[in-house]
């Protein structure tokens, strides 16, 4: 499904240099989830926007599907993420003046994918949004929102997922109550869950666990499947 | 200071936003201080009045039989009893090779009483001695071969003339070289040697008048009685104020120099109420950490008085270096439109700054109340604040939309009450605001409209109409501004069409002669040799006066009083939009007159009236009321019996020769000028003097037009700082839209369709007010100002080419601060967002 290969990426501030990932190696398999840990600043969000053709590495690969992203124009990899991939970021993840249902069914629709759907029912239902559909989601709490974007991020079935600091944001409770559902989801819809986080508990929820440290790659353990 | 200083540290990382509140002050300034400092350099030299090398004459000698010149031997007669406060002067009016209309002003340097000691040292310099006359500056250069012309810097520049090389005439004659020279009161005119003058025009042994200087009482006196009867005094121009004469004219300067001075507190507000809302997390966070209402109100109006201040000066600055540019321009349509001059000041207008600063603190500090109350009041906790601000935009459109209904109402009411300008230019300026500020809930009700009709799967198009809605909060006054700058642009056009079209289908009409000859002419002479080389050609004659009346509206009225032949043909150019029964006989008879359509308006008489026309007819009645576009003055038309009845010792002013169309009119034009001698400026074809005409009114509303332009392109620098100023609220949104699948050129085609769509909606507001304005501007200024009216005939041919403007400019206007959101990666994206 995904395969990092010798993948490097820096960034230039000023006169210094900071490499942030040396040489990275990383495989998922298809309905696989991947927690990245590491302290703030350590490239875990660089990582995962590599990996999900967001950004470019400097050196190496990213395989996604067969397909070798950096070789893919922006449209191609425009078209590609819209049908393959799905996100969950920390903040600023639903779209402002559109409601819940809307924001909830957008990606899907980029896809021509019809409304009504029995997974979209079933996401709808297991996330409790029913009775959100219509609000718009200004109002909404950090909590519903997330859980919006849980669903936007599934509804049209990806068979890859990227999330950052998913529940960043949501207190303890909140956030293993949203990680549970998420993960569940996840492992229900097939799709590949690639997670980064900060929170050793929320990493938990992914079958498997590495540290990124330094700009490598380290092992951290595996819970089975 | 520790308050200001962290609020300032805003404007280090977002320095575009203090330079377009920069600008907008600026902006707001020089076009307000411009027309300010015209108006006040033209008032100051009505007052002054009309001076030759900045002395003014007491009086002058003109004839008293209408004639526009007199014997040069009656000036030399009167020096030679001993009045030597007199000079002579021609005045000629010649066009350039380039076609430029120029008033020439003959004098005779040693006859003019010497300059003021301080003006000398502006003079050419030549000799030294102020003793002996024949050494003043520059003597020897103007009154001797190879002669000078003088003219001031500005005239020279505007015309594109070199010192020292002398200009061609239409005729293929030169003038001699001109000088400049400065701070002698020139204005648009030039000065040459009056002998050199006669040479060029043929008027050999003519003057157009002479001129009286400051003298002693008694000599004034003598002199007279002294005048033979031919000749008459004339106190200097007290029959006509040019101040009154103008003042419609420069209201409509000061009305278009306050109109970019709106637009410009638009750009203000823009810039304003982004930068608050930009620093509403610093805001938020200064008010967690214990900062009052007060103190940080304080530092907020500290940190706008400064930016008042600079922008205030610097717009001073430029707006009257712009009026010393503006002022030749300004100064050649008062020439032709009224016949008065003013003076081209070389230097900076010295005005003051504190009308401009005031206005500008008083504009600013009205503008910054809302954006600075809802800056304070916002909620101090973060996940209200999105939701908050989304009410508190549209609760603020909805307020806006009372105040435009208020505005129109109160339009709708003094466009049938004005009477006098200021509330004709009131009744407009609040249809314009009117409808601005109506504009924004018009724009939410048409997005909301467009959201329910569309189908909710169409994701780009849910996502743009929302998005649409959002930037409504932080653009709408700049598609206020972009919507009050295309509303003149359509009501302007229709006006300026309809009002063309009747003014070219009123000289159709009343221009029946093929040649008029407006010289000083034999008539019999004319006459014999009309009989003998174009028999079936007529001669008609036109006879002038001038009278100061009294009129029901106003006292002292200058009225000019002219005549028509009362046969059929002249009768039937003459169109009535008002007449009494049986009007065209009755005035064919001599029995009454006819008042042009200003008379009426502005003057007060009706049809019916009985006017006092002199002793012989004692009373006279109104029979009818024509329309004289063009005429700043009101006017009486009578038959020619009348007017001869009344002033038999009158000449004709000029001539009007009259034949079959298929006469060889150019043949005829051509023995006539080389027969009397006579110049191409004084025998006018036809189609040439209607040619002339719409070249003066299409004249008179370049700068209008001009305006216009200037202010669509600030609208549009609102749009742009506008986007720019919300930039970084866009970044989010873009990313996630990016990682979510959409390409740089669907997200770019969103955006020009979302401008797009924003330009269209504003049209659909532009297409009725436009035609509002245009009728407000036709029915109620028009008639105010000039008391002039014309039929408003709608056309909206200009319309799509507006609603490509409108849509072009907001897509050119977003498309440059769009570009580095645009070719961001969806990484760089992602990174900016989270900083």
């Amino acid at each position: 499904m995904l395969e990092l290969r010798n993948v490097s990426k820096s960034f230039h501030d000023g006169e210094s240099e900071l490499r942030v990932l040396q040489d990275i190696d990383l495989t998922l398999e298809a309905g696989q989830s991947l927690a990245l840990l590491g302290a703030s600043g350590s490239g875990k969000s660089t990582l995962l926007q590599v990996a999900a053709g967001l950004d470019d590495p400097d050196e190496g690969e990213v395989w996604m599907m067969g397909q070798l992203l950096p070789a893919l124009s922006e449209r191609e990899l425009a078209l590609f993420r819209r049908r393959h991939l799905g996100f969950v970021f920390q903040q600023f993840n639903l779209l402002p003046g559109l409601n819940v249902q809307d924001n909830l069914l957008f990606q899907r629709r980029l896809n021509r994918m019809p409304d009504g759907d029995p997974w979209v029912d079933d996401l709808i239902t297991e996330l409790e949004l029913g009775d959100l559909l219509k609000r718009p989601v200004e109002v909404l709490s950090g909590g519903q929102q997330q859980r919006v974007a849980i669903a936007r991020a599934l509804a049209h079935a990806p068979e890859m997922v990227f999330a950052d600091e998913p529940s960043g944001n949501l207190h303890d409770t909140l956030s293993r109550q949203v990680m549970k559902m998420f993960s569940r989801l996840v492992a229900e819809s097939g799709s590949a869950l690639l997670m980064v986080t900060h929170n050793r508990e929320m990493a938990s929820f992914a079958q498997r666990r590495l540290m990124l440290r330094e700009g490598h790659l380290h092992a951290v353990a595996e819970n089975p499947a | 200071m520790l308050l200001l200083k962290t609020l300032l540290s805003h404007y280090r990382r977002h320095w575009l936003q203090a330079i377009f509140l920069l600008v907008g002050i600026i902006i707001a300034n020089v076009l307000l201080v411009g027309t300010l400092l015209i108006n006040a350099q033209a008032r100051a030299s009505y007052a002054d009045g009309e001076q030759v090398l900045s002395i003014q004459p007491v009086a002058s000698i003109v004839s008293s039989q209408g004639a526009r010149t007199i014997p040069e031997r009656d000036y030399i007669a009167l020096r030679r009893q001993g009045f030597s406060m007199l000079a002579p002067v021609l005045r000629r009016f010649i066009a350039s090779d380039q076609g430029d209309i120029l008033e020439l002003l003959g004098i005779d340097l040693l006859a003019m009483p010497r300059p003021k000691p301080e003006a000398m040292e502006e003079f050419p310099a030549s000799g030294t001695e102020l003793n002996n006359r024949s050494s003043i500056p520059g003597f020897a250069s103007f009154s001797l071969p190879p002669y000078s012309l003088w003219g001031s810097p500005a005239r020279l520049k505007q015309l594109g003339w070199d010192e020292g090389i002398p200009p061609a005439l239409e005729n293929g004659q030169f003038l001699p070289a001109p000088v400049a020279v400065t701070d002698q009161g020139l204005g648009h005119r030039l000065l040459l040697d009056i002998g050199v003058l006669q040479l060029l025009t043929g008027s050999a042994n003519v003057i157009s008048e002479i001129l009286v200087f400051e003298s002693s009482p008694a000599a004034i006196s003598a002199l007279q009685s002294a005048l033979p009867t031919h000749l008459k005094w004339q106190e200097t121009r007290n029959d006509l104020d040019p101040a009154q004469l103008t003042q419609s004219f420069h209201l409509n300067l000061a009305a278009m120099g306050m109109l970019a001075f709106v637009v410009g507190v638009f750009l203000v507000y823009n810039a304003l109420a982004f930068s608050y809302t930009d620093r509403h997390e610093l805001l938020r966070k200064l008010r967690l950490a214990g900062a009052t209402h007060a103190e940080l109100a304080r530092s907020l109006l500290l940190e706008l008085l400064v930016f008042v201040a600079v922008g205030t000066l610097v717009g001073f600055i430029l707006g009257s270096w712009l009026a010393v540019e503006l002022l030749p321009g300004v100064g050649q349509t008062l020439a032709q439109l009224y016949g008065v001059y003013i003076d081209y000041p070389d230097s900076l207008l010295s005005g003051g700054l504190g009308l401009p600063l005031l206005m500008t603190a008083i504009a600013v500090g009205l503008c910054v109340l809302f954006p600075l109350r809802q800056a304070l009041n916002m909620p101090v906790l973060e996940r209200q604040s999105s939701s908050w601000q989304l009410k508190a935009a549209a609760k603020r459109d909805s307020v806006l939309l009372i105040a435009g209904a208020c505005l129109l109402l109160l339009s709708a009411f003094l466009a049938f009450t004005a009477s006098v300008m200021w509330l004709a230019l009131i009744c407009m300026a609040a249809l314009l605001l009117g409808a601005a500020l109506c504009l924004p809930a018009i724009l939410r009700l048409l997005l909301s409209v467009t959201a329910k009709i569309l189908p909710h799967s169409w994701a780009r198009t849910s996502w743009l109409l929302a998005d649409s809605r959002w930037l409504l909060g932080p653009a709408a006054l700049a598609l206020m501004a972009i919507t009050l700058a295309l509303v003149s642009n359509s009501g302007l056009n229709n006006m300026i069409g309809s009002f063309r079209q009747a003014t070219e289908d009123w000289l159709q009409q009343r221009l029946i002669a093929e040649i008029y000859i407006a010289a000083e002419i034999s008539e019999p002479e004319l006459q014999t040799w009309l009989a003998r080389r174009a028999p079936e050609i007529s001669l008609a004659r036109r006879y002038t006066t001038r009278l100061t009346v009294d009129a029901p509206k106003s006292s002292a009225t200058p009225i000019e009083v002219i005549s028509i032949p009362g046969n059929e043909r002249f009768m039937q150019s003459v169109a009535l939009i008002q007449q009494q029964a049986g009007a065209k006989n009755a005035f064919a008879d001599g029995t009454g007159v006819f008042i042009s359509e200003r008379a009426m308006r502005l003057g007060g008489w009706q049809p019916g009236y009985a006017l006092m026309l002199c002793p012989e007819v004692s009373q006279v009645p109104v029979l009818g009321v024509y329309r004289d576009y063009g005429n700043p003055q009101s006017q009486w038309m009578l038959s020619e019996k009348l007017f001869r009845t009344c002033w038999p010792d009158k000449g004709a002013a000029s001539y009007g020769l009259i034949g079959p169309a298929q006469f060889n009119w150019p043949d005829l034009r051509t023995d006539l000028m080389h027969d009397f001698n006579l110049q191409d400026n004084e025998v006018i074809n036809q189609q040439e003097l209607m040619e002339r005409a719409l070249a003066v009114f299409d004249r008179t509303f370049t700068v209008t037009q001009a305006l216009n332009a200037l202010t669509l392109l600030v609208a549009c620098i609102g749009i742009f700082c506008a986007i720019s100023a919300i930039h970084h609220h866009r970044v989010p949104q873009q990313a996630l839209l990016t990682a979510l699948g959409l390409s740089r050129r669907e997200r770019a085609t969103l955006l020009l369709v979302q401008w797009g769509l924003l330009g269209l909606f504003c049209i659909v507001l532009v297409w009725p007010f436009g035609a509002l304005l245009a009728w407000v501007l036709a029915a109620v200024v028009t008639p105010v100002a000039f008391g002039w009216s014309f039929a408003l005939q709608a056309d909206w041919n200009h319309l799509p080419m507006l609603a490509l403007l409108a849509c072009g400019s907001l897509m050119c206007a977003v498309l440059l601060p769009s570009i580095r959101l645009l070719k961001a990666s969806p990484g760089q994206l992602l990174r900016e967002r989270s900083t």
